[in-house]
């Protein structure tokens, strides 16, 4: 089973790429359970959505059970890190989005990245807002980090090459869903030149255990 | 990719659904004719899917004003010979139980599905009240799935169940269901569906007392039949084999399924998908020869109660263990079942973290949710709550069930109590009568044509001293944007919301648009001096659209609206904006407490101008605030 935790903070498109990574591993005939948060707690607050594929029948995964971490916000990162294994992998969007709280205090952004680090064996940030706003989507983060994990899941033979672009390139209306197509190209070959086969042979055995 | 109304010709393959959808699903292979709800988390998409394909099918579904009406609705349907669903959160069916517990007593004569979309852990709700009971309290049967797939099934079974006994059903699922998305093996829908009955006229649905006495003997009889039909119910299961027994109702089985796997434990489970009554004689034959029986399910005994009462009635003697391994509160998860299991067998747990979280001591402040971006509800708060400090004003803020509850939190602090829909008005009843302060009410137009109505009523008759405000964004925002009568559509007129109070008796009326925090200021006082002389209710309508629907709205005709910004050279720094209008867009990033504006957050709405007190806050470049005013409406 893989036990893939997608954090962030609610508006992110989170469910959008959970649900995205749900068709594509239907279709690579994975069966697939995904946990969503819906409701008030989403308006702009901390959001977990668990996603598991494999020979899996609980929705929820088990603090310190996940593989794969998808974050879409750094503090959402480090809040959610109890899900993680030592050896898991980590594709982190690297942007800090203050909590809306008067006069909150938030540690350093480096402070909290090499937190993170230091928990998680393969932790790779990247700077997907920035190149979403430059490509004029500012909500297309997702899209990134879905490309960096979509290349990994195709080496690995989990899911079938091709089908998360196809899926991606579907998301939104037509000048969008160019951007989006940019965005998800470019995360895509991000992992080419930071993801090496030993990463990509781990994602392949946790797929083979039968024990979270 | 497909959305579930893509899905009405497709008869077989598997698909990847959500579990209120797999419920819809289910409802229209099973032959619905007629559904209604007012939407709820964890229960609303499941009306919002069939809504969707309504048209194409032909069948009736309908947003009802609220859960005791969108009860009767379905009720009737199912009287009149029309298969019905009728969905709800758990809370609703407080509202709908007057007419639940009359309809065990009369039967249908159709198919009559309620859905109860229980949310254990309260991540969307007041309580986490376990609505099984709600099938003991009224003799209605209550059945359970454990995830979406056999939610499909399900639904479609009790369907059935129904129909044949001509007696409600429940089908009680829970948030980890209904919002979880999984594989749902399609099968064919029905075409055309029955949609229209007739009503056989029969003295037993008048339930006089003469009339409900015989009822209830007839209800009795339909219950011994209730209990010999779920010894057949194939969502019952007895599987594996061993010593040891482990009951596993509804969503627990998920969950005990993988547990059982972890501990490396040799057990049967008896899987029920029949919650209340359990089957009797297979639950006799599963505990044949075993050493020890364990019931593992969420929230309150239900099942435990009755597998403890047929054990003593037959005399069995076993280890038996609970609620006293599994505790009360909050959903299951595959740890907490765990635990369970390893403290029942003595058996080490696996899933202890030796190593607890390291963190590294740093500080992770929480997130709660927020007013977004463009929210008409931020300044009108902002607005008041500035109102009250300056005045020095006592007051008691009465709150109510809607996303204006996001108000409990800094900086506004504007929701002193929040009992159930309707509750805002009708507390205030009581608090006027008995205090001096201002009490206000805040209620959103969804929850007042809900709940609200009754209660402002009261307050008329009655003379209750209160400031109303009705939050009128014209939609049930919160679930997501199900039409409220507010709500004008192609085919429905909105009803309006100054005439209804009006015509209830209302003489203080204002209607003002919340971005203008002038108009705000004004009516707020005009109010409070009116209440305090006449003594008499006052309501204030704060109309403006759901920002989310703005958005929407504007994305359809093409318009992308550039983030606002902050001209440094011009900020004095004084944190109005980031700490008391508190928009998630705006941060104290920039030099000597200046404010930022995260271009990614900024929808444009242009709110935040008019609350600078140097008029720093700048409209999209390119766009002057006149204009803006006219596109962000």
């Amino acid at each position: 089973m893989l036990n893939i935790v997608i954090v962030g903070v609610g508006g992110q498109g989170l469910l959008s790429i959970a649900q995205l990574i749900g068709w594509a591993s239907l279709e690579s005939e994975l069966n697939v359970l995904i946990a969503e948060t819906h409701g008030l707690s989403q308006r702009g607050g901390s959001v977990i959505v668990h996603v598991r594929l494999g020979d899996v029948t609980s929705p929820l995964i088990p603090t310190g059970r996940a593989n794969i971490m998808l974050a879409l916000e750094i503090l959402e990162a480090a809040r959610y890190i109890k899900y993680m294994r030592k050896d898991s992998l980590a594709i982190i969007n690297r942007k800090l989005i203050k909590p809306n709280i008067p006069g909150v205090k938030v540690e350093g952004e480096e402070n909290i990245v090499s937190t993170i680090r230091s928990r998680v064996r393969h932790a790779y940030f990247i700077d997907a807002t920035a190149k979403a706003l430059k490509e004029g989507n500012p909500v297309g983060a997702n899209m990134v980090v879905l490309g960096f994990l979509g290349n990994i899941l195709e080496r690995a033979s989990i899911l079938r090459e091709g089908l998360l672009r196809r899926y991606a390139e579907k998301i939104g209306r037509s000048d969008l869903a160019i951007v989006n197509k940019r965005l998800y190209e470019w995360g895509y070959s991000l992992a080419d030149e930071e993801i090496d086969s030993e990463v990509v042979n781990a994602v392949k055995t946790w797929l083979l255990k039968e024990i979270p | 990719m497909y959305k579930f109304k893509d899905l009405v010709r497709v008869e077989k393959g598997k698909v990847l659904l959500l579990g209120n959808e797999a419920i819809a699903r289910g409802a229209l292979e099973g032959g619905i004719g007629v559904a209604s709800a007012y939407p709820g988390t964890p229960s609303s998409e499941i009306v919002g899917s069939l809504i969707a394909v309504s048209k194409e099918l032909g069948i009736y579904v309908e947003w009802s004003i609220n859960e005791k009406v969108a009860f009767e609705v379905a009720y009737a349907a199912a009287i009149a010979g029309v298969r019905s669903l009728v969905a709800m959160k758990h809370v609703g069916l407080n509202v709908a139980a007057d007419p639940l517990m009359s309809s065990a007593y009369t039967g249908v004569n159709e198919g009559f599905v309620i859905v109860s979309a229980d949310d254990p852990s309260m991540w969307s709700s007041q309580n986490e009240q376990d609505n099984r009971f709600y099938g003991m309290h009224a003799h209605i049967p209550v059945f359970e799935p454990y995830g979406p797939g056999e939610a499909k099934e399900l639904t479609k079974y009790t369907l059935e169940f129904s129909s044949k006994i001509k007696h409600p059903v429940i089908l009680r699922t829970t948030t980890r269901i209904s919002h979880t998305r999984g594989v749902v093996e399609l099968g064919p829908i029905p075409r055309p569906p029955k949609l229209k009955g007739k009503f056989e006229r029969d003295l037993k649905y008048s339930l006089v007392p003469a009339v409900a006495r015989e009822n209830k003997l007839a209800l009795l009889k339909r219950w011994e039949k209730i209990r010999e039909e779920v010894e057949g119910c194939p969502f019952n299961i007895l599987e594996g084999d061993g010593r040891h027994l482990i009951i596993a109702p509804g969503a627990a089985y998920s969950h005990v399924k993988e547990a059982v796997k972890v501990l490396n434990i040799k057990a049967r489970i008896l899987k029920l998908g029949s919650v209340y009554p359990i089957p009797e004689r297979k639950l006799l034959k599963a505990i044949n020869g075993v050493d020890d029986v364990i019931i593992i399910e969420e929230l309150d005994p239900v099942v435990e109660l009755q597998v403890r009462s047929i054990l003593h009635r037959m005399n069995v003697t076993l280890r038996t263990g609970g609620k006293d391994f599994v505790g009360y509160p909050f959903e299951l998860n595959i740890e907490r079942v765990v635990s369970a299991l390893s403290k029942f067998y003595d058996l080490p747990n696996p899933l202890v973290q030796i190593e607890p979280d390291d963190g590294s001591g740093i500080k992770i402040p929480t997130r709660p949710p927020t007013f977004c971006p463009g929210c008409p509800y931020r300044p009108l708060f902002f607005e008041i709550r500035k109102y009250i400090n300056k005045e020095r004003l006592a007051y008691i803020a009465s709150g109510d069930i809607g996303c204006y509850a996001l108000s409990i939190n800094e900086p506004y602090r504007l929701q002193d109590l929040i009992v159930e829909m309707g509750g805002s008005i009708g507390m205030a009843n009581g608090l006027s009568k008995v205090t001096n302060d201002v009490v206000f009410s805040f209620i959103g137009d969804s929850t007042f044509f809900h709940a609200g109505l009754p209660a402002l009523a009261n307050a008329v008759y009655n003379r209750s001293p209160q400031v109303v405000v009705i939050l009128d964004n014209q939609v049930t925002a919160m679930t997501g944007h199900q039409p409220s009568p507010s709500t004008a559509m192609k085919d429905k007129k909105a009803i309006i919301i100054e005439d209804v109070v009006k015509g209830l008796g209302i003489e203080f009326v204002r209607v003002i648009d919340p971005f203008k925090i002038d108009e705000v200021r004004r009516s707020i006082n005009e109010a409070i001096k009116y209440v305090k002389e006449k003594r008499m209710p006052a309501v204030i309508i704060a109309r403006r659209k759901c920002a989310l629907v703005t958005l929407r709205e504007l994305r359809r005709m093409g318009v992308v609206l550039k983030p606002c910004y902050v001209e440094q050279e011009e900020c004095i720094g004084c944190g109005t904006c980031y700490n008391w209008f508190a928009c998630p867009a705006i941060t104290k990033m920039g030099k000597n407490n200046k404010a930022v504006i995260d271009p990614s957050l900024c929808v444009g709405c242009g709110a935040c101008i008019s609350v600078c007190p140097v008029n720093a806050i700048k409209p999209p470049k390119g766009m002057e605030l006149r204009k803006l005013r006219d596109v962000w409406r």
